[in-house]
């Protein structure tokens, strides 16, 4: 369960709570009704009829009922006031009950009572004992919630139920609010990771409010970016293949031209294949570039990182020759992991390379793999004139030029080590550059041996 | 027979066909949808000797040629429009075993690999240098003469529960035939020949491919995860082919 959930649950809970208390509260406080001039005047004729039937019936036997009159009188101030006659033995002459609270007040008064208690006990307003033990008592009558609550028992019932109802509900309205939500979180998380084919709006079910709204509004958000990105895709592969087709034509030219040019020629030829070459990689290091950008999933297998990077380094080797550099390897024993082996040896071939590119003539790249059990990691060294401290993440930026790169004959790493970067954070693994001292840069990729 | 006097008597392609005959040229189908490309193509191949260019311009006129076609070899690009080079080099591959060279766009490792588990038999990428392409497709033919110049009662090769008959070009597992492709089974022949021990990817390049390794070269392990993937791990468990850190391939010996 989410701290969303929680939150809206408890808080829900809570208002329920306070609300149904402060209702209480106040119904306990709010008179049945109000005791005016009149009413008191009521009393006092009640009182007086009840003294004069009572002695009526003390003088002689009467036909009829001896307090009728009185109990007319009583059952007239109803509305206003529960009123009582009760006989000396303490029954209400009408056989109404009477209730414990009443009786318990009367003889001890309210004052023995605190708290809740005193707050929910019947209030007399009117008493008069002095009858020939016959008593007139008049009672404010109770709200109904109020004498239910006057009881201990049925209070203790009353706030369990309370609690239970209250939760469920909060419950429920959490749920309700708490379920498209995190629907739509999900989805806004598997989007970031490149899933465009995501949509919200079956999950949230057959409501029609804001929410609703909100995950159709979220869905065709994503089928436009989904759109946008593959039309872009679709541009990027229609103009990389557009670019290809004249240039394969030039290759082709060449190939020609060489045949049957002359010493002179051949060199020049050279030279353009060069070019050509360049311009070649150049393409589709781009398009892998934007194909990686979209791409979520990798396909993992076992990978002995060591060998893939051995191989790296041979053919780096090779190359580097020409320009009187060395490729040094070192490995230590290095757990088979799992990795789409296409991508990492992309990855470390693209920062060897660069490694190469910057290191003077006559000077080593160091390449170096070690493991520490839960983490593979690649280290690749040059001695060249490294990167302003500023900078040491921008390297990894699509063609991004931060001071060290020698323009020229051989243009600055351009968009490999981004392809790099996004190879390695593919594998949930780390990828990062320091300088060296006196001079030169570092490069680490960190892999994880599990995922 | 010169090839000029053929030339007045038939189309083109009917000289193709017959010249396959004649041993002197080496019939090529190239299969590209860039007709400027594959005239550049034809001029060099015709310049350089011994060659007959047959040309189509998409994937299933190219397969339909390819079928009815004798051709030494099949040049056919990836990226045709409609029927790719990929859904083009299976229905190939459903009728002939004509080698086939696939040309890729460089920087695409996916694609050269899926190609070779198709069953091309090699791949260069595109653009490229045409003294490449014409090399490697000597390559494959000097390697293609010399699977079909193995006498057929030739020895046959076992290791544990494989078979190999280099005549027939097949391999026997237990019981049970395994389909290979003419680059699989040399490399899986040039494994089980030196059973035990470690034969370099330089040296099975050579032999399957006809061919050096080049650098960043994949197709060698392309064609081995091939092979693991079809002939499964030994009887106990074992992988049959052990990957040798630096050094190259190991076809692992039972006995």
């Amino acid at each position: 369960m989410s701290r969303f959930f929680w939150r809206i649950l408890l808080s829900t809970w809570f208002v329920v709570a306070v609300t149904t208390a402060v209702s209480l509260w106040v119904a306990t406080l709010m008179p049945a009704s109000d005791p005016t001039v009149a009413s008191g005047h009521r009393m006092d004729r009640l009182v007086a009829l009840v003294a004069r039937d009572l002695r009526a019936a003390q003088s002689g036997p009467m036909a009829g009922d001896p307090l009728g009159a009185a109990r007319d009188a009583a059952l007239d101030l109803a509305p206003l006031f529960d009123v009582f006659i009760l006989a000396p033995d303490g029954r209400d002459v009408l056989g109404r009950d009477v209730s414990e609270d009443v009786r318990d007040t009367l003889q001890k008064g309210v004052d023995h009572r605190d708290g809740i208690d005193a707050l929910l006990a019947p209030r007399i307003v009117y008493e008069n004992t002095d009858l020939a033990g016959y008593a007139v008592v008049a009672v404010e009558p109770v709200a109904p919630v109020s004498r239910a609550l006057a009881r201990r028992d049925v209070r203790l019932v009353q706030l369990a139920l309370l609690a239970i109802a209250s939760a469920l509900a909060a419950v429920l309205l959490a749920r309700f609010v708490v379920r498209p939500v995190r629907a739509l979180q999900q989805a806004g998380r598997q989007v970031a990771a490149g899933d465009l084919t995501v949509r919200v709006a079956p999950r949230v079910g057959a409501r029609k409010d804001d929410i609703a709204q909100l995950a159709h509004d979220f869905d065709a958000m994503t089928a436009r970016i989904d759109t946008l990105l593959s039309s872009q895709q679709r541009l990027m592969r229609d103009v990389s293949h557009e670019l290809r087709s004249p240039l394969a034509r030039l290759q082709a030219l060449i190939s020609i031209a060489r045949q049957s040019g002359s010493d002179d020629d051949l060199e020049r030829l050279d030279r353009m294949e060069a070019e050509l070459e360049r311009l070649d990689t150049l393409i589709g290091d781009i398009l892998m570039f934007a194909r990686l950008q979209v791409r979520a999933e990798i396909e993992r297998h076992p990978t002995d990182i060591v060998d893939l990077v051995q191989t790296v380094c041979d053919d780096a080797a090779i190359e580097a020759q020409a320009e009187h550099k060395q490729v040094v390897f070192e490995a230590e024993e290095t757990p088979v992991i799992e990795v789409d082996s296409g991508l990492i040896h992309s990855a470390i071939d693209n920062v060897v390379r660069n490694a190469l590119r910057h290191t003077p003539a006559a000077t080593a790249v160091r390449v170096r793999v070690d493991s520490n059990g839960a983490r593979v990691r690649v280290t690749v060294e040059d001695d060249g004139p490294g990167v302003p401290e500023s900078s040491l993440a921008e390297i990894f930026e699509p063609f991004v030029r931060v001071g060290r790169a020698p323009s020229g004959r051989n243009p600055s790493g351009g968009i490999g080590l981004a392809i790099a970067q996004r190879s390695v954070r593919l594998h949930a693994g780390v990828i990062r550059a320091s300088n060296r001292e006196p001079s030169g840069l570092r490069v680490e990729i960190v892999l994880p041996t599990l995922h | 027979m010169s090839a000029g006097f053929q030339m007045h008597l038939c189309s083109p392609e009917m000289a193709a066909r017959m010249d396959t005959m004649t041993d002197s040229n080496i019939n090529v189908l190239l299969v590209d949808d860039d007709v400027a490309f594959t005239d550049l193509v034809a001029e060099f191949l015709d310049a350089e000797g011994g060659f007959s260019v047959t040309r189509r311009h998409d994937g299933a006129a190219g397969v339909a040629e390819a079928n009815a076609g004798a051709f030494d070899v099949i040049v056919l690009d990836v990226g045709l429009p409609e029927l790719n080079g990929f859904e083009a080099l299976r229905r190939i591959r459903d009728a002939v075993d004509t080698p086939v060279v696939m040309l890729t766009a460089r920087g695409d490792d996916i694609d050269r690999i899926l190609g070779l588990e198709i069953g091309a038999d090699d791949y260069v990428p595109k653009p490229c240098n045409l003294r490449e392409l014409v090399a490697r497709i000597r390559a494959i033919l000097r390697r293609q003469a010399r699977v079909d110049s193995v006498d057929s009662a030739a020895e046959v090769l076992r290791v544990g529960d494989l078979r190999l008959e280099p005549g027939a070009q097949s391999a026997v597992l237990g019981d049970t035939a395994v389909a290979l492709t003419g680059a699989e089974y040399l490399v899986l022949e040039v494994l089980v020949r030196d059973a035990g021990t470690v034969v370099s990817k330089d040296a099975i390049a050579r032999h399957a491919l006809g061919r050096r390794i080049m650098p960043y070269d994949r197709s060698v392990d392309a064609h081995i995860a091939n092979l693991r993937k079809k002939l499964g791990p030994l009887p106990e468990g074992r992988q049959r082919i052990k990957t040798v850190r630096g050094r190259g391939y190991l076809y692992v010996s039972t006995a």
